[in-house]
């Protein structure tokens, strides 16, 4: 998949010469084009496939919720906002050279910091709120609340801080320098190790924060870690790559359906395979290979997500409150 | 001799428990002392709100006593990590477990989450505690079976069978045997039972199922009003303790039948003839229709008897008398058509 992700793209090229590019020294007419654009956008697009597939892993996980995603439950948006807040507020401040270097930092760290303080939002209410569906609307709610503070601050700021700001939105994966790739890179390496850290936690958390507790989880840490990771990860992805939806909540069910399983130490590695497979897959379709064209990625994410996301809701209708 | 070198497993000591709510406490019962031994099957009953649900969680370390101490093998509560604490006692709520995709031998396997390391990976021992607690579960079928897919009292026996996995010397349960049918009620009781016998297990429940609570087991904690009472089921019998479970006086406990019925006002009196259980039911029968049945002589009689064709009722008084009637049924029902003062 990764190599069909080079192979194809809006610029029709032949294997042999992908081949040559890669493997030989030999220049080519474009060679540019896949040093450039096409590997590092195949790249981005391993790891932000991976980054929220295992973040809304985890959040389904923790909020014993079927229908959490990083997506839904507005914790995206949180990180939207996060970044409209240094595009839009602060980037008159620096200047296009200081944003290169010192700027990607920050972009994400905004970005972890609107994630964050939305999980908490959302944990708090998915305490006082026990029914699934309601929490759902809740964070759709949620999402909905920052999206028009997000746009009353577009509406605010000048014309060339909100084009950079839109195109953002979009959502778009090829788009990144190889220094916020760099940035990009190390922060999903360090939310999938802490991940990697919780998995025990995370299946003893299956059974719901008491009986966690009794069978010795010491929550306070628990929460920390699961909570530190989703936010690195999902964040991180939000930061360079816009709000892209429904891999967060689909992936987890797909590989419960394939693998049959509620083990982490299995469902991990498949969600971060099975992630970054479908995101590749998204990225192929929205070049529309051979048109010339190129969709938004978020229209394809949507259209793989939301079937899965009908299948999860009527089921859960059956179980009444199944996870 | 201190507790370790006995038989006490758990004791505790003057122990408040309830909530906090900001800055004020609220106790929901009086301080309380009691212990417990290993191998005892313990029932713990009161109405509904009287604070059962919190002692157990108090006692199995989730939720935090207001005052007091709750001592494990000698050992204060607050002196163990919450490891250690999963190494000594273990809990099931009454919170129904539904986790897509897992499968009982999944849910059982995490009972041995205690004493894996941080891998989770399972040794010859775990695997050995996993295998026992499948076979006292009777789940041996079932293992690879999803527990969304189980009935209630079968998932309820997963919960139990990962308890048993986590292999603790104190087995605390909040109302085990609620939502089940009668036949998966008593088979829980009799696996509670087995646990405690065989495996020296002291085991905490709370239940509402008074006729089990007598017949099975060793010990009733009976708390009215803001008292525990402690004793043998038959002490707390004997010494009418069952009349204060609810504070409602119409609610009476019938010491001879080992339950609960509403209190009736009887406002005629009968003499029933027959013998034992065709009288037993009868009686029960008149006691329904609001008469007290007297052994002395009285106006009204009711004789039960059998003849070829079976079981039959004859009603007479001063004035009146019965056909051979074939059923209680029928025999209420004419009663009832004498309008009797």
């Amino acid at each position: 998949m990764f190599a069909l992700d080079i192979i194809l793209g809006s610029v029709t090229i032949r294997i042999s010469d992908v081949l040559k590019t890669i493997f030989g020294n030999a220049y080519t007419e474009y060679s540019s084009i896949i040093i450039k654009f096409r590997i590092p956008k195949a790249i981005t697009a391993l790891l932000a496939g991976i980054a929220l597939s295992v973040s809304g892993l985890q959040m389904q996980t923790i909020f014993r919720n079927p229908m959490a995603g990083p997506y839904v439950l507005g914790i995206s948006a949180g990180a939207s906002l996060g970044v409209a807040f240094v595009i839009l507020g602060f980037s008159e401040y620096f200047s296009p050279y200081s944003i290169k270097t010192f700027g990607n930092w920050a972009l994400a760290a905004a970005s972890w910091l609107g994630a964050g303080i939305v999980m908490i939002i959302m944990m708090y209410i998915s305490l006082k709120v026990k029914d699934i569906l309601a929490v759902l609307i809740l964070g759709i709610m949620l999402s909905g609340g920052i999206s028009s503070i997000v746009s009353i601050m577009q509406y605010f700021s000048n014309e060339t801080m909100l084009k950079s700001y839109v195109i953002w939105t979009m959502g778009s994966l090829g788009n990144l320098s190889s220094a916020q790739l760099k940035v990009m890179a190390a922060s999903i390496i360090a939310g999938i190790l802490l991940t990697l850290i919780s998995l025990k936690m995370l299946n003893v958390l299956l059974l719901g924060e008491t009986y966690a507790e009794s069978l010795g989880l010491n929550l306070k840490t628990a929460r920390i870690l699961v909570f530190t990771a989703t936010c690195l990860l999902t964040g991180t992805v939000t930061a360079f790559c816009g709000p892209i939806g429904f891999i967060g909540i689909a992936v987890p069910h797909i590989a419960r359906i394939i693998f049959r399983t509620s083990d982490h130490y299995l469902l991990v590695p498949s969600v971060i395979l099975l992630g970054g497979i479908i995101m590749l897959f998204s990225d192929i379709v929205s070049q529309l290979p051979g048109t010339g064209k190129i969709l938004p990625v978020n229209a394809v994410t949507s259209l793989v997500g939301i079937p899965v996301v009908i299948w999860v809701v009527l089921r859960a209708r059956k179980y009444s409150s199944a996870l | 001799m201190t507790d370790s070198e006995n038989k006490i497993i758990l004791r505790i000591n003057s122990l408040l428990i309830g909530y906090r709510k900001g800055k004020e406490v609220r106790p929901l019962l009086h301080p309380l002392n009691i212990c417990a031994e290993r191998g005892e099957l313990i029932a713990v009953i009161g109405a509904n709100g009287t604070g059962k649900s919190t002692l157990l969680k108090t006692i199995a370390g989730l939720l935090p006593p207001l005052g007091g101490e709750i001592l494990i093998d000698g050992r204060n509560l607050k002196e163990y990590t919450r490891g250690e604490i999963a190494t000594k006692s273990g809990f099931v709520s009454t919170e129904q477990v539904k986790v897509d995709s897992m499968k009982v031998t999944d849910l059982i396997e995490l009972g041995r989450y205690p004493y894996t390391s941080w891998t989770g990976r399972l040794k010859e021992k775990d695997y050995e505690m996993i295998n026992c607690a499948v076979e006292k579960t009777g789940l041996k079928n079932m293992a690879q079976r999803f527990i969304n897919e189980l009935s209630d009292g079968e998932r309820q026996k997963a919960m139990i069978a990962r308890l048993i996995a986590q292999d603790t010397d104190i087995m605390i349960m909040d109302e085990p045997t609620a939502f089940l049918d009668i036949r998966h009620r008593y088979e829980i009781i009799h696996l509670l039972r087995t646990l405690s016998a065989e495996k020296n297990k002291t085991i905490l429940f709370s239940t509402h199922d008074l006729p089990v609570v007598i017949n099975e087991c060793d010990r009733v904690w009976l708390i009215a009003g803001q008292n525990v009472f402690d004793g043998a089921p038959e002490d707390i019998v004997l010494k009418g303790l069952l009349d204060k479970l609810f504070s409602d006086e119409d609610v009476v406990f019938n010491p001879y039948d080992a339950n609960f019925g509403y209190k009736k006002e009887f406002r005629k009196e009968i003499n029933i003839y027959g013998n034992g259980f065709e009288k037993h039911w009868t009686e029960k029968a008149f006691n329904r229709a609001g008469f007290r049945c007297v052994s002395n002589k009285t106006d009204n009689e009711v004789t039960v008897a059998q003849d070829s064709e079976g079981l039959f009722w004859i009603y007479c008084d001063k004035n009146t008398r019965s056909l051979k009637l074939r059923s209680v049924y029928d025999l209420l029902k004419w009663i009832n058509t004498l309008q009797l003062k």
